[in-house]
């Protein structure tokens, strides 16, 4: 009897918590979005909450809109494009991508790769989370090295099992390497490479080919 | 670190009688270690960039410590005087914006005139609040030698940028002696050691004015100051001027001249003064005992990420032309939020943020300017017709 209360008490005290969440961001939209522009907003969020996709990021997509005072048409539009990417990245990912991948997923989208090349990848991270390999995936392919080479490479990292600092260590030194003036490609290739010989012990700077 | 002697010490022809009695000690450590009080130090406080902090208490407080080390060489008043002094500090970062510094310094003064050795144990807080630091410090001066007696001070400082405003309160255990060279005592030079014979309250308080600025590879630093009550009477205003320059390495070199204020706590007199001086910088951390050494500090990164605690972020970035750079993320609810300009770091913007473990989208915003993708992270576009970028914190 004792044990029932305490567990009825502790999941209504939960679920307090994640209306109290939910109501301030829904305050926080109600608060910078004129009316006709909340209720689309809304629309979308229940669209996406009943197909799975996570509704933080298009919440926050609609704050930044706001934030950055665009008109109510294209806060919704905004919105609704990044819904259908996440969709979209959510379907190459698999049922269980979670939040963080389909943003980054639907980021991916927006750039050119296509929806195979993210399964490839969720493919090669098994049960991993793919979430460093797609932002890593970003880096390379916003800084112009073709997908067509880009994604064969993070894909060699999967394999051979490179962490999500690995990850960050390899944007860091490729984003150097350019800054440096080494073309992206080459500096991708070589930083690659040395994450994939090395794993997590990243020694060697190898001097990428020109 | 300046020390000087005076011939108003001399109250009889030929002879010194306590030239510098316990009090006079007290005023030149007092004065000497005054220096470091000042804004070179204040500023000093919140040169360095902010570190990740260790959770060990002790271990981040010890994860600091320096050692300097100056001998300075001059004149003042007529008298040559060679001084010695080193500085032992640990100080420790474990909260954004405050920094705790101990202080324990030796010092050893030798002129014509007397011998000295003294030391100075000091425990210090220092806070940054937007544009204003402001210090509190508590310190306890010892030493040997004739007139050595024990002090305590208290030091509340605030300033902004490079200028400093500082008040000090020294009680002393021992009478202080008074100016000889004070209007209102008869003789001059053959006046009698007030010393015991004209006792006046073991306190004194002051008010300093320092400000520090850099030019090129010098730095110019000038204090001014006077006393209160009973003991300004004694004591003129004075105001002094120092010129530092690096020569190689850990070692700089310094020159400084001005009037000086009685401090009865190492017998400083007041009077004018020019002094030649050294500052070696030996030691730091790392041959301290075994302390470890905080990683050097790598060149500024257009935009760098590091955990300050558990769910603290700080952001900076690297914007020597910004006169004012913003940024915005889904973890300010998308509302701009001003960075803070580093103090002591030339063109580093930076504030720290709580932020979850995850994706982000941030931008970032200069002089009111477009909203763009902090350098170094994947920019993609917004939808609004810029673009953010991707950051991803583990």
């Amino acid at each position: 009897m004792l044990k029932t209360m305490i567990r009825s008490t502790f999941g209504a005290l939960l679920a307090l918590l994640a209306t109290a969440a939910g109501t301030a961001a829904q305050d926080r939209l109600a608060e910078r979005l004129d009316s006709t522009t909340l209720r689309a907003v809304e629309a979308l969020l229940d669209r996406a909450t009943a197909d799975g996709i996570a509704a933080g990021p298009l919440r926050n997509k609609a704050l930044e809109g706001a934030g950055k005072g665009a008109a109510g048409p294209a806060i919704v539009h905004a919105v609704e494009g990044l819904y259908l990417r996440m969709d979209a990245a959510k379907r190459a990912l698999g049922g269980k991508a979670t939040p963080d991948e389909q943003v980054a997923g639907a980021a991916l989208l927006d750039f050119g790769v296509d929806t195979v090349a993210l399964a490839t990848l969720r493919e090669a991270a098994a049960d991993r989370s793919t979430t460093s390999a797609l932002v890593g995936l970003a880096f390379l392919v916003q800084r112009g090295v073709p997908a067509s080479r880009s994604v064969p490479l993070v894909r060699r990292m999967l394999e051979a099992r490179a962490t999500e600092a690995d990850f960050a260590t390899f944007q860091k030194l490729v984003d150097e390497d350019v800054r440096a003036g080494l073309p992206a490609a080459g500096a991708a290739d070589a930083r690659g490479r040395a994450i994939i010989r090395h794993g997590a012990s990243l020694r060697s700077r190898e001097q990428p080919e020109a | 670190m300046n020390h000087s002697t005076s011939h108003g010490a001399r109250t009889e022809r030929g002879r010194m009688r306590a030239p510098y009695s316990r009090t006079a000690r007290r005023a030149m450590l007092a004065a000497s270690l005054g220096l470091y009080a000042g804004p070179a130090a204040l500023a000093a406080q919140f040169a360095q960039p902010e570190r990740p902090t260790l959770r060990d208490p002790l271990a981040a407080f010890l994860r600091d410590a320096r050692l300097e080390m100056v001998p300075t060489f001059g004149m003042a008043a007529g008298n040559t005087e060679f001084a010695l002094s080193g500085i032992l500090s640990l100080q420790s970062d474990l909260r954004r914006d405050t920094r705790w510094t101990a202080r324990m310094a030796a010092l050893a003064v030798r002129s014509p005139a007397h011998t000295f050795a003294g030391a100075e144990i000091a425990l210090a807080g220092a806070h940054r609040h937007g544009p204003l630091q402001s210090r509190l410090e508590a310190a306890v001066h010892a030493g040997t030698g004739s007139g050595a007696s024990p002090a305590f001070s208290i030091t509340a400082a605030s300033g902004a940028g490079n200028v400093t405003l500082q008040f000090r309160s020294t009680w002393l255990q021992a009478a202080p002696t008074r100016n000889a060279n004070h209007p209102a005592a008869p003789g001059g030079a053959d006046v009698a050691d007030p010393l015991n014979e004209d006792p006046f309250q073991s306190r004194y308080d002051e008010a300093e004015l320092t400000a520090l600025h850099r030019f090129g590879r010098f730095e110019a630093s000038g204090n001014a100051g006077l006393r209160f009550g009973e003991a300004g009477e004694s004591s003129p205003p004075w105001a002094a001027l120092q010129l530092a320059a690096p020569v190689r390495g850990n070692l700089d070199v310094y020159v400084a001249g001005g009037s000086r204020p009685e401090r009865p706590e190492i017998g400083q007199r007041a009077g004018s003064f020019v002094m030649l001086g050294l500052r070696l910088r030996p030691a730091r951390s790392a041959s301290l005992g075994g302390i470890a050494a905080p990683a050097p500090l790598p060149p500024p990164e257009p935009f760098a990420t590091y955990r300050l605690r558990e769910d603290a972020w700080v952001l900076a970035i690297h914007a020597p032309d910004a006169r004012l750079v913003e940024i915005a993320s889904d973890f300010t609810d998308w509302e701009s939020v001003p960075l803070e300009a580093a103090p002591g770091e030339h063109g580093i913007w930076r504030e720290t943020f709580v932020i979850r473990p995850g994706l982000h989208h941030v931008a970032i915003r200069i002089d009111g300017g477009e909203w763009r993708a902090p350098p170094g992270l994947p920019a993609v576009s917004d939808g609004f017709g810029g673009e953010v970028g991707l950051l991803e914190l583990r």
